[in-house]
């Protein structure tokens, strides 16, 4: 315990030393000021006894000491506060700055073991008492220099009286260590119901569409009403044992000046003190009382601040369990990934990802499908590096990632995450947040791309409008639209998509993977709901269709993972839905094997690929997927639609035809000339996104 | 008052004891004693008054105030921040109970000390207490703009540490975005300029602090020095006492404390005013679902809705564009009936209507030919199931939070529903089952999770009427499919109502309502809605991937 206690009172002095200064000047005038406060009540005894009692000595000289040492009082007080309380504040300040850093630094597992209550908890709770327990440190050193002062005074003017004096101290300590012991975990408690009911009104503020829905609203108010009713007896026994110990802490000094007044009066009529001893002595009485008192409020305080301290230094001194790497992804590299035979699992027992392998060339548009739970968000996850795989590797461009430095690596991707978090700030500030000077142009193209221009013009101060919290002001599909938008603008390499348009409705996200086909040209891209509107049962095997046999790749414990899968050949309504599904034989039967991948039973993967094609000029080398054919698998229950056929036929025929990107055109004077030749203008280029380069795409 | 006493006797010991009367020093003493005997149980007493009055009053606000927020409807919680609610329950009440609890007692305290020394310094000696009130305007002027800045410069602390708070709570949240765009750095840096700017506020105050603080202590100081000077001359004079100057100094230390003390009161009651005035506030807000004059009990429905006229519009009256105008509809009982259109279509204002979280501004919703109005509004909706888009589960076990529409159900009857809509399989490899922890929100589970356990809810109080935001839409695929299936089975023998995000929810459903601007454009099921060509069909063949629209 004495170990831990140096601990953390070091770390924490460590702290304060790097403001010397402060220190220095706080301690030192605390140190002062209670010297001089400490004679204080000497000066007043002499110009009693002597100055007006026997008119001995000057009454100037002395009333004139009395105010110069009030003076210096003043002045060291003035320092002592002024310093020490800018001490505590600059400490507050370097522990909080250095807990964000650490925070920011957190891997993906470090992260899972904080909870962002938590977090602001220590921030905000913690450093105050942190910074209460500094800002009263310098008092507190000084007050114990004034009590034995005081107390080497006293005993130098009347031991007798001193005695008196020192039974009061102990009585003191002793309630006030009794009240600290009984009255902490009171307030502990009353403090915990209070976050009880804050937690219950929390709870029937953010759910009241459900309190409402279910007409709940009494049983709502009936938890509100027991916590409440805990809350009131918690408070009510703090404010008993409040009761019992504060007027007894009050009480008890003046218990000891009627004792004084008993024996020092007694002691005056005979003649053994003087008056002014008497008048000194009951001064330095009041004078104890103070610093008793506020002794007894540092051990509470410190003992709360101690943990307070703890908290926030094991927060602080939290590792990263992942190391950065030491190589820079090359500008060069080729936009590939490889998932070689990974394993990884949130805890050691539960492995999400078990022996998965997939590999996924430069300009493909990959789709990982599987149930919930399977690990799909968690490839996505590996990918920047969020974790580190147990086992196998990771590899982007050809390079191990776990080689590569974070910085590099994430440089090269484009995350659109499940929850599309935004901050608290304007449209364009979150759209340019992975690119704060992008410029205003920039950021319209990126929106464009995400289809989410025309509803952000429409807010009401456009690009400027701050979307709140969480950017909760705005709906899900909008929130989803500028998180594409924000990945798009930062022109990664790599564009991962975690079930990034769910909340957006089925012709707009049509219309933004259009438009991302056009931006991710080159790029590799992973969405949980495959890019396309098309229902999902086709799209696999149309891939496969189209792709040369491959290796044979099966995961380990592939063949439990299918279990879900054949439902869909009975039962034919299902199949309309978007569940990407291939029956293995068909998979077979165009000559290549759905690679899948997962153990536990509950993992689906399918890999959807279709080659990339390389189109450009100069040193603007653009890789663009190809159109995807149109190949209906037979016996499909929404084949035969006549439209349908036609449209897949001209797929076929023509991928994409289209002038080289020129040199850089306003995007009207290419929509104009595109619209000319019956084709779409698109932006061929964001590698260099300050000269964007036009294309026309048309399909012949 | 009790703490007049002890240095009233002090005058009077002091007399003694320069007339050596023992006797007097006895009398005092005890005098004294009783006095301080006195003082500790009568603020005992008072501390246990005002605290349990004071906690009384608080929890019946709470109460009240929690009681309002469950009458008011749903566009108090749509127009006011959780945070700012949440400070009324919080930080406001909080604020009315200090001032209650200690504010008072303090005020009154300190008024009395104050004016109990004021008059005891006049009847010792008037010439003396003038030259002690001399120093009190100065006093009085000094923490007059003490306080008027102190104030301000606390605002602004408080005003830049939350924007410190809140920096440090969303970085925290989107740390995976911050670490993803590699704004770790810039963050930092922001941070550190916000810390520092809320420190640098922080030591204005500190600075304000410690210029007024010793200042009193000063006054109080040059009050006893000028007390001494004359009093020297007095006492040489022979028209004071020595023990009046010693009882004098000693009051002088009393003296200035309730200046300052009365100074913080009038701080706290500032903050109670204004915390109480947003209570009021608050309880005033009248409620836009008033509860009918004689409401009609609903023991069951049969299930038909009907809207008649409906016009509405969200927030005053002069918003430029109505989310419903003049919608006509009549839902059969048991028909199951999606609400297609854009975002802004005004499909989830219709199903909020049915739910009667709000009232239509002009027209009227019926449920078994009865205006929504003159029901009772709790009845009613025991009679609803309302699975929400982003399903939101309450603090507690899974089995909890299924049963929060009935409390009363056992736990077959809970595994039954869980059963029913396809949930038992998941919840059964959750750790502990039905007896798992969710936490706030239902953090702890996936959204697919969560969406099954909020169908599984529905399904438990066994509704009439079924209102469905989509709640397929944050789902994976494979367990979209067992939500579906599950929600096949729901919604067979139940009047539903589906705002459907995906085409394949409303090809799954009876009847398609494609609703544009506040309108119903196309009313059919979804073969008659194809074959009629308009809007359906369109989104319908982008849908399916004849995507011509696109491709001009």
């Amino acid at each position: 315990m004495a170990a831990a206690d140096q601990g953390w009172a070091r770390r924490l002095a460590g702290y304060a030393w790097r403001y010397r200064r402060n220190v220095v000047l706080a301690l030192g005038s605390s140190l002062g000021g209670m010297a001089v406060m400490a004679l204080v009540p000497l000066i007043t005894k002499v110009v009693i006894d002597d100055v007006i009692g026997d008119g001995t000595r000057s009454l100037a000289v002395w009333t004139g000491l009395l105010i110069a040492a009030a003076v210096v009082v003043y002045v060291l007080t003035y320092v002592r506060r002024y310093y020490g309380g800018r001490l505590a504040l600059d400490v507050q300040h370097d522990l909080r700055t250095e807990m964000y850093g650490t925070i920011t630094r957190l891997d993906g597992r470090r992260q899972d073991e904080l909870s962002t209550g938590q977090v602001v908890g220590r921030a905000t709770s913690d450093l105050q008492l942190i910074q209460s327990l500094l800002f009263m440190l310098p008092m507190t050193i000084g007050n114990i220099l004034l009590f034995l002062i005081s107390l080497a005074i006293m005993a130098w003017l009347s031991p007798l009286l001193t005695l008196v004096a020192l039974a009061v101290a102990p009585a003191l300590w002793f309630i006030a260590k009794r009240s600290r012991t009984r009255l902490f975990p009171a307030t502990w408690y009353a403090q915990g119901q209070a976050a009880a009911v804050a937690g219950v009104v929390d709870g029937a503020v953010s759910g009241v569409r459900v309190v409402k829905g279910f007409g709940q609203e009494e049983q709502e108010t009936g938890k509100l009403r027991e916590v409440g009713r805990r809350l009131f007896a918690g408070r009510m026994r703090t404010v008993r044992l409040n009761s019992r110990y504060t007027p007894a802490l009050q009480s008890v000094p003046a218990l000891g000046q009627v004792a004084m007044l008993a024996l020092g009066g007694w002691l005056a009529t005979r003649g053994q003190i003087t008056l002014g001893t008497f008048v000194a002595f009951s001064t330095y009485l009041a004078q104890l009382v103070g610093p008793v008192r506020m002794l007894a409020m540092v051990l509470t305080v410190g003992q709360q601040a101690r943990a307070g301290v703890e908290r926030v230094l094991e927060l602080i001194d939290t590792e990263p369990s992942i190391e950065d790497g030491t190589r820079e992804l090359p500008a060069d590299a080729p936009a590939t990934v490889e998932f070689d035979d990974v394993t990884f699992g949130y805890t050691d027992d539960r492995p999400v990802l078990d022996g998965f392998s997939l590999e996924i060339r430069s300009g493909e548009t990959v789709a990982v499908v599987g149930s919930s739970g399977s690990g799909k968000s968690t490839v996505s996850l590996l990918l920047p590096r969020f974790y580190d795989v147990s086992h196998g590797a990771v590899l982007v461009g050809g390079h191990d990632v776990r080689e590569l430095t974070l910085d590099s690596l994430r440089a090269a991707i484009g995350l659109v995450p499940e929850d599309s978090f935004l901050f608290s700030d304007t449209v364009r500030a979150n759209i340019a947040y992975g690119l704060p000077d992008a410029t205003d142009e920039q950021i319209e193209t990126a929106a464009r791309a995400a289809q989410a221009h025309h509803f952000i013009s429409e807010l009401p101060s456009g690009y400027d409008t701050a979307v709140g919290e969480h950017g909760l002001t705005l709906s899900g599909g909008q929130r989803q639209r500028i998180a594409l938008a924000r990945a798009i603008l930062t022109d990664p390499r790599l564009l991962l998509l975690d079930d990034a348009t769910s909340a957006v409705d089925a012709r707009v996200e049509h219309e933004i993977h259009e438009a991302l086909r056009s931006v991710m040209a080159g790029r590799e891209d992973a969405a949980h709901r495959p890019p396309p509107l098309h229902p999902q049962p086709r799209r696999p095997h149309r891939r496969a269709r189209r792709r040369p046999p491959r290796r044979h790749r099966y995961a380990r414990g592939a063949p439990a993972a299918l279990r879900p899968l054949p439902a869909a050949a009975h039962r034919p309504r299902r199949a309309r839905r978007r569940i990407a599904r291939t029956p293995p034989h068909q998979g077979a039967a165009a000559g290549r094997r759905p690679v899948r991948a997962g153990g536990a039973g509950r993992r689906v993967r399918r890999r959807a690929r279709h080659h990339a094609r390389t189109v450009g000029t100069g040193r603007d080398l653009v890789r663009r997927p190809g159109h995807r054919p149109r190949a209906r698998p037979a016996g499909h229950p929404r084949t035969a639609r006549p439209g349908r056929r036609a449209a897949a036929g001209r797929r076929r025929t023509g991928p994409s035809t289209r002038t080289a990107p020129s040199s850089p055109r306003s995007r009207t004077a290419c929509a104009a000339s595109c619209a000319a030749s019956g084709c779409r203008c698109w932006s061929a280029s964001h590698s260099s996104p300050s000269t964007p380069a036009w294309g026309c795409f048309c399909r012949s | 008052m009790g703490l007049l006493l002890p240095v009233l006797i002090r005058h009077g010991i002091d007399e003694a004891v320069t007339r050596l009367a023992l006797g007097a020093v006895w009398a005092a003493s005890g005098l004294a004693l009783l006095s301080v005997l006195a003082q500790w149980v009568a603020q005992t007493a008072e501390m246990r008054m005002t605290g349990r009055t004071g906690e009384r009053v608080l929890y019946v606000l709470r109460l009240k105030i929690f009681a309002q927020l469950q009458r008011l409807g749903l566009d108090y919680y749509e127009r006011e921040l959780t945070g700012r609610i949440m400070t009324r329950m919080t930080t406001d009440v909080d604020a009315l109970s200090t001032f209650l609890q200690t504010g008072l007692v303090t005020a009154f305290v300190s008024l009395v000390t104050f004016f109990g020394i004021m008059v005891a310094l006049l009847v010792i000696d008037v010439q003396l207490a003038l030259v002690v009130f001399a120093t009190l305007p100065v006093l009085v002027i000094g923490t007059y703009f003490f306080r008027k800045s102190s104030v301000r410069a606390y605002e602004l602390a408080r005003d830049r540490v939350s924007v410190v708070n809140a920096d440090l709570q969303e970085s925290v949240s989107g740390l995976r975005i911050v670490q993803a765009f590699r704004r770790e750095h810039t963050g930092a840096e922001r941070f550190a300029e916000r810390s520092d700017s809320y420190r640098e506020a922080r030591v204005r105050g500190q600075w304000l602090i410690s210029v007024y603080f010793p200042f009193v202590q000063l006054l109080s100081s040059a009050a006893a020095a000028a007390v001494l000077i004359v009093g020297a001359g007095r006492v040489e004079a022979g028209t004071l006492t020595t023990g009046a100057l010693v009882a004098y100094l000693l009051y002088i230390d009393l003296f200035f404390a309730p200046v300052q003390q009365l100074s913080q009161v009038f701080d706290g009651y500032q903050q109670a005013t204004v915390s109480l005035r947003r209570i009021q506030e608050l309880l005033r807000e009248p409620t836009s679902t008033a509860a009918a004059e004689r409401p009609k009990d609903v023991l069951s429905l049969r299930g038909e809705i009907a809207f008649e006229d409906v016009r509405f519009q969200y927030g005053a009256a002069d918003e430029p564009e109505e989310a419903l105008s003049g919608i006509d509809l009549r839902i059969p009982a048991g028909q199951t009936v999606a609400f297609v259109g854009e975002t802004g279509a005004g499909k989830s204002t219709v199903v909020k209507l049915v739910a009667r979280f709000y009232d239509p501004t002009s027209g009227r919703v019926t449920a078994d030919g009865t205006d929504l109005r003159d029901l009772d509004i709790t009845a009613y909706r025991h009679r609803l199931g309302v699975v929400p888009q982003e399903a939101y589960l309450f603090a507690g076990t899974v089995r909890d939070a299924i049963a929060y529409g009935r409390r009363d159900a056992t736990d077959a009857e809970v595994e039954a529903a869980a059963r029913a809509v396809g949930a038992h399989d998941m919840i059964a490899t959750l750790e502990g089952g039905y007896l798992h922890e969710v936490a706030e929100r239902g953090r702890n589970l996936s959204a697919g999770q969560r969406q099954l356990i909020a169908l599984a809810r529905a399904e438990l109080v066994g509704p009439d009427i079924l209102l469905l935001d989509e709640p397929t839409a944050a789902l994976d695929l494979a367990t979209e499919a067992q939500v579906n299936q599950a929600t096949d089975r729901l919604t067979g023998r139940r009047t539903t109502l589906v705002v459907a995000h995906r085409l394949t929810t409303a090809a799954r459903a009876d009847r398609v309502v494609v609703m544009d601007h506040g309108r119903v454009v196309e009313d059919g099921t979804h073969d008659e809605l194809l074959a009629l060509g308009g809007t359906y069909a369109r989104l319908w063949r982008t849908f399916v991937g004849e995507d011509e629209p696109a491709a001009v």
